[in-house]
């Protein structure tokens, strides 16, 4: 590392910030304010664990993108060239790496079972969420009197789906950073619009769909001619600029503890469960 | 040619990490199990995080100054793995107090 130059780790340069880091900071607070597998895990906690549980998890993961990471900066120490040796994809270096350094076997199977492990568990949240908020938000909507039974093989569906379009887009060659990188900037749009929902009370629906509207069809054009930051900025300040001003004109409060009268959406004929579980709704006024 | 011997820094940082492991696996497993039994139970207690917010706080500069002290020396480097092997040991302690709260 130290024959790149001194300058190459130095927290000084902002090309790194400026060419994904900003993008890649604001799609992974966005993952987890809105990730409707976090909002599962809040709900399904007891109150008095929720703090701590997010608190210790959420922090001490940051060390482990920063140690797997590595990999990258010994990349770069040995020249590994980005497109004749990684077909253009950064995100291969890893894999490219512990396969070439040398290293045992056993060494290599390791790293494939942690890389595996990691997929794996992005998935099944992934899925998840996905099944819970269809049954809940589509499902249960269109046929009420639907029986567990039922509701167990809809939840399915979107799974199936899920994994079809994945596997098409994968099919497509995109590299991993591209993918990464255009849907970390899309999923921005729905960041403060969401934050507004939740702690603003004058905030309109049409604020929010507007908000996340409006947010990606002015910003990805913006992305694409100049660059990550600014498309990743106009995305931010688009989608904050509409939620703010619909709900400035918005007279009206939303009273957020009726949410605790709600009754529990994924309740079945029958049950008499009336205490909110609040499954998939978010507090939005309007 | 592939050797299946590493270096001695090599060895050490797995045999952490796998003690590191296998005490996060066996709290984890304590925890599933506690989680089991009181499921049923009313869910009352305040929302206690004094102390998981100075561990998270511990978390975030640990994490900054080892992007920060990159930039100082390549040596540096090893902070990213020994602050990876430091955030399974404080999640298993965490996991560790779930499994035997009241």
């Amino acid at each position: 590392m130290a024959a790149q130059g001194h300058g190459l780790l130095s927290v000084t340069r902002g090309d790194a910030a400026t060419g994904f880091g900003v993008t890649l900071a604001l799609g992974l607070l966005t993952a987890t304010i809105a990730g409707q597998e976090y909002w599962q895990l809040a709900w399904g906690l007891r109150k008095k664990d929720v703090s701590r549980t997010f608190l210790w998890a959420g922090a001490w993961f940051y060390p482990i993108p920063i140690c797997i990471g590595l990999l990258g900066l010994v990349g770069i120490s040995l020249n590994v060239d980005l497109k004749g040796q990684l077909g253009g994809d950064a995100a291969a270096v890893g894999p490219y790496l512990i396969s070439h350094l040398g290293l045992p076997s056993w060494i290599v199977l390791a790293y494939v079972v942690v890389v595996l492990s990691a997929c794996y568990s992005v998935i099944d949240s992934a899925f998840t969420a996905i099944s819970s908020v269809f049954v809940v938000d589509v499902i249960k909507p269109l046929a009420p009197r639907a029986n567990e039974r039922a509701l167990l093989v809809w939840a399915k569906v979107p799974m199936v789906l899920a994994a079809i379009i994945a596997a098409v887009v994968v099919l497509t060659g995109a590299d991993f950073v591209t993918i990464v990188l255009t849907s970390y900037a899309i999923r921005t749009a729905i960041l403060v619009p969401l934050v507004l929902a939740l702690f603003w009370s004058r905030v309109t629906g049409a604020g929010f769909v507007w908000g996340t509207i409006a947010g990606i069809a002015v910003g990805m054009p913006v992305r694409s001619h100049y660059g990550e930051l600014w498309g990743s900025l106009t995305i931010l300040a688009t989608s904050s600029l509409v939620p703010v001003a619909l709900g400035l004109l918005n007279k009206s409060r939303y009273d957020f503890t009726q949410l605790r009268r709600v009754r529990d959406a994924t309740a079945t004929e029958g049950d008499t469960r009336e205490e909110a579980t609040p499954a998939a709704s978010q507090p939005i006024a309007g | 040619m592939p050797s299946a011997l590493v270096s001695p820094g090599t060895v050490f940082t797995l045999a952490v990490g796998l003690a590191a492991a296998l005490a996060y696996l066996s709290f984890m497993w304590r925890a599933l199990q506690r989680a089991i039994r009181v499921r049923d139970e009313a869910d009352v207690g305040e929302d206690r995080f004094q102390r998981s917010f100075i561990g998270a706080v511990v978390a975030v500069i640990g994490s900054a100054s080892a992007i920060a002290a990159y930039g100082l020396a390549p040596s540096f480097l090893y902070l990213g793995p020994a602050l990876a092997l430091l955030s399974t040991v404080a999640v298993a302690f965490c996991l560790r107090q779930e499994g035997v709260d009241g």
